[in-house]
């Protein structure tokens, strides 16, 4: 399990329209950013935490992405340290590790392919002008594709391995070596994409017309309450900024 | 030489909601010389123990990976995908090359290992991907072979070969096992390609081994072996139907030459008019 990968559960947030979440996380991650306030973002870090705990996902999950970025938010935290007040550095940090629980928390939720097609529908109505489907259509594929590609390295690294490449010799040998990974990689993800693009146009898939897809989104109530309970918290941020 | 393998155990995802025991306490040995037939349906840990044999996949528990000097090699499914060579020769030579051997001795390597899969000498200049599919094939053995192993593991080696490709690569590996004396395994789903090139088969079932032994004395696993909805080599049903027929024969042959010889015997028989009941 990784801290960027979906985490199939059927909680409350795995079961709302993708382009809630979108939505949310859009406002939260602005929130986010724009607070100033040690205060306001130890508020956001609960929020976000709720989000969390809300959408099932394990404690472990978030740990692990803490570790992944440790570098990351130590380093923060000490060249602020060194260059700003305290408080300022703390801020610092927890809006870094808010925003990673925000990613965390919506690729965990909302399936890739989902979220595609949520993107693909917010921005439809820019289709007149740009070809917001077919940009869809090819990020999805990318995304499906990356697990084939990274088993395709792993097939490759052990055809090579039974031809006595190492990685550990002389770098001129890890050259070859690594000349022996790409190529047939390059090679192999060519004719793939090939086969792909045929297949699809086998059964009928033509860029630039207009399509339907198998799993409508469907919005519900309960997505229009994210949406208002979302907007409310927006607003008492604004608020909270002009009163206090 | 010999590979053993003891109670290995190989799982995956561990300490997750996804664990899955890919292998469970699987104990064999495999002799050099010897080829052995690996069956299972999808997903039974075939690839696994492959891998694990390799010296590529750690075991969880048990003893018995594969060394990694060369003496174990593996062949992947579809190995012609790890081409990147421009001619067939570099293509070959590029293991033997990574061993350090000298030129020469290369070249020596790379001769003998394309003259064994039978590859033209014509097509030995040219670039692999320009081969047919069965050609990169061989040629995908051969960069193996080049390293000279003395254990070789196929995973799935006749996927999308046709039948001319398929009696090649028996060709190939019954001289391979005859005259080099190369241990082989082989994870197929091909019961009549096994049957002509193995003598022994191991079956695997969800990770644990059900059986071990030679082709003839299936017969105690026969049950088992169409409950997996796995099928019988065609010389070996034909011999247990005709035995169950009430013909004279012995379907107990623990390979595809001594089950056409035992064909034959029966054709004799009644050619010769010989009365039974």
């Amino acid at each position: 399990m990784n801290y960027g990968t979906y985490y199939p559960s059927n909680s409350f947030w795995h079961q709302r329209d993708p382009r809630t979440k979108l939505m949310v996380l859009i406002v939260a991650a602005l929130l986010v950013v724009l607070e100033g306030r040690l205060g306001g973002q130890l508020f956001f870090f609960g929020l976000n935490l709720s989000l969390y705990v809300t959408a099932h996902l394990p404690a472990e999950r978030a740990w692990k992405m803490v570790r992944a970025f440790r570098w990351l938010l130590i380093l923060t935290l000490l060249v602020n340290l060194v260059f700003s007040p305290p408080a300022v550095a703390f801020l610092y940090f927890l809006r870094l590790l808010n925003l990673l629980l925000l990613s965390s928390w919506l690729l965990g939720a909302a399936e890739p392919l989902a979220l595609i097609q949520g993107i693909e529908r917010i921005f439809s109505p820019l289709g007149r002008w740009l070809p917001v489907a077919e940009g869809a259509m090819v990020l999805g594929l990318s995304l499906s594709f990356f697990p084939l590609l990274i088993q395709e390295a792993n097939e490759i690294t052990i055809a090579q391995r039974a031809r006595g490449v190492t990685f550990k010799k002389q770098w001129w040998k890890r050259m070859t070596g690594l000349l022996a990974m790409v190529v047939p990689l390059f090679v192999n993800s060519l004719r793939r994409s090939l086969e792909v693009a045929q297949a699809m146009e086998a059964r009928g898939y033509r860029p630039g017309e207009p399509r339907g897809s198998l799993y409508e989104l469907k919005w519900g109530a309960a997505d229009t309450c994210c949406m208002l309970g979302t907007g409310a918290v927006a607003a008492l941020w604004i608020a909270s900024h002009l009163l206090l | 030489m010999e590979l053993k393998l003891e109670a290995v155990t190989v799982e995956f995802h561990r300490g997750e909601r996804q664990r899955h025991q890919a292998l469970k306490e699987v104990t064999f040995s495999l002799q050099a010389g010897e080829a052995v037939a690996l069956l299972g349906p999808t997903g039974a840990g075939k690839s696994t123990l492959l891998r694990v044999r390799a010296g590529l996949v750690k075991p969880t528990a048990g003893r018995g990976s594969g060394r990694q000097d060369g003496a174990v090699a593996l062949a992947i499914q579809e190995p012609d995908r790890g081409f990147f060579a421009a001619t067939v020769r570099e293509e070959v030579q590029f293991g033997p090359d990574n061993l350090g051997l000298s030129n020469k001795e290369s070249a020596a390597r790379v001769d003998w290992a394309l003259q064994l899969v039978r590859l033209p000498v014509a097509k030995w200049e040219v670039s692999p991907f320009q081969l047919s599919g069965g050609e990169q094939r061989r040629v995908a053995l051969a960069s193996v072979l080049a390293m000279r192993p003395r254990i070789l593991l196929l995973d799935e080696p006749t996927i999308g070969l046709d039948r001319a490709g398929k009696e090649a690569l028996i060709f190939i590996l019954q001289r391979l096992i005859k005259e080099e004396g190369i241990g082989v395994l082989i994870a197929s789903h091909d019961p009549d390609f096994l049957y002509a090139v193995t003598r022994r088969v191991l079956l695997l079932e969800q990770g644990v081994l059900r059986a071990d032994g030679p082709w003839g004395r299936l017969g105690e696993d026969l049950a088992s072996f169409a409950a997996l909805g796995l099928k019988l080599p065609l010389l070996l049903a034909v011999l247990r139907e005709l035995k169950a027929a009430g013909a004279p024969v012995n379907p107990e042959q623990d390979s595809a030459a001594e089950a056409k010889e035992e064909l034959r015997k029966l054709l004799r028989h009644q050619r010769e008019g010989v009365v039974y009941n």
